[in-house]
């Protein structure tokens, strides 16, 4: 570690983040992705068992179910 | 890893307002889809279709599958499922929330919060509601397959709506987000072939026809204070956990200053 990688963080604007930004935007991407994923498991699988334990959840919150 | 720290601040969410919620339900919808449940054995069984009384649907009708015992257990499921669904939901909304941190917002993490979080009852609730309005149990409907595909379609249609909205800076955001909106009625949602309470006797229907319109009210109470508390709780969880982070890493000069500028 030398001091010039932690300057970088406070200093330069612009291009020394493009690669730390394109990281984090994809991260926020994972994590949008695995909301979605969630959200079609518990409102839209129809894995008898899944309709079942979230069978009330699905009618509250206008889902289409049966 | 930002990652970890939207898993975790999803979940504090998700706690919080999955359990609300689950509460909430409890008083307000739960009576109705029971007492809505009571008539279920009173059906006549569409012709040429053996169909079980109360939960089971679809392709397993014939199997005798797992399900929550009324009570306790079927509370305690409601209440996992309404927190999976409050993770889902807050996922999104912290990932719409860094995404508008990095177009450079300045606004304070709870207003933008409340306003992602419109833009998502808007989405999730509102917009597919008007084609498919909320449904007791009970009630006959277009395939299930086909309702949930306009759903998605409808929810995908009001998303990208506020996208253009919040994104475009030309003029033509206005005609493009109405065109989003108006997609999911141009296609137009399933409907049932005939009354979907046709199966029931004449004090069934109407007391069944009572119960729906109550719901659609309960039900729309109920998705705003969802979103509502769905709001609060990202903005406080966004503000601690994930802004100074963000803000340091998109690091340039229009949103780095906006935590310390702001009145």
């Amino acid at each position: 570690m030398n001091a010039s990688s932690t300057h970088t963080t406070s200093h330069t604007g612009g291009f020394a983040h493009a690669g730390t930004a394109r990281s984090l935007l994809l991260q926020l991407a994972g994590a949008a992705a695995l909301g979605l994923f969630v959200l079609y498991g518990v409102a839209f699988a129809e894995s008898p068992l899944a309709h079942n334990a979230a069978h009330d959840v699905r009618h509250v919150t206008v889902k289409p179910c049966h | 890893m930002i990652f970890q720290r939207l898993i975790w601040s999803a979940l504090a969410a998700a706690v919080l307002v999955g359990s609300v919620q689950t509460g909430v339900q409890q008083w307000q919808a739960t009576p109705i889809i029971q007492a809505a449940e009571s008539y279920e054995s009173q059906k006549a069984a569409p012709a040429g279709h053996g169909h079980d009384a109360a939960h089971a649907h679809g392709a397993a009708a014939d199997e005798v599958q797992w399900q929550p015992e009324d009570g306790a257990e079927r509370s305690f499921w409601s209440w996992v499922a309404n927190m999976l669904h409050a993770f889902s939901m807050a996922l999104l909304v912290l990932a719409a929330m860094g995404v508008c941190l990095w177009r450079g917002t300045r606004m304070r993490s709870l207003p933008l919060a409340l306003l992602v979080s419109a833009a998502g009852w808007l989405s999730f609730h509102f917009w597919p509601s008007l084609g498919l309005p909320a449904e007791i149990p009970g009630m006959d409907a277009a395939r299930l397959g086909s309702r949930q595909g306009w759903w998605v379609l409808a929810a995908a249609g009001a998303a990208l709506a506020c996208i253009s909205l919040a994104g475009l800076r030309s003029a033509l955001r206005w005609p493009a987000a109405a065109a989003w909106l108006a997609l999911p009625f141009v296609v137009g949602a399933p409907q049932a072939a005939g009354d979907p309470f046709a199966g029931f006797g004449p004090e069934a229907q109407a007391a069944l026809r009572t119960l729906d319109a109550r719901f659609i009210w309960v039900t729309t109470w109920i998705s705003l204070s969802f979103w509502a508390s769905t709001g609060v709780a990202c903005g406080l969880a966004f503000e601690r956990w994930l802004r100074p982070v963000l803000a340091a890493a998109f690091g340039n000069s229009r949103t780095a200053p906006a935590l310390e500028v702001n009145p």
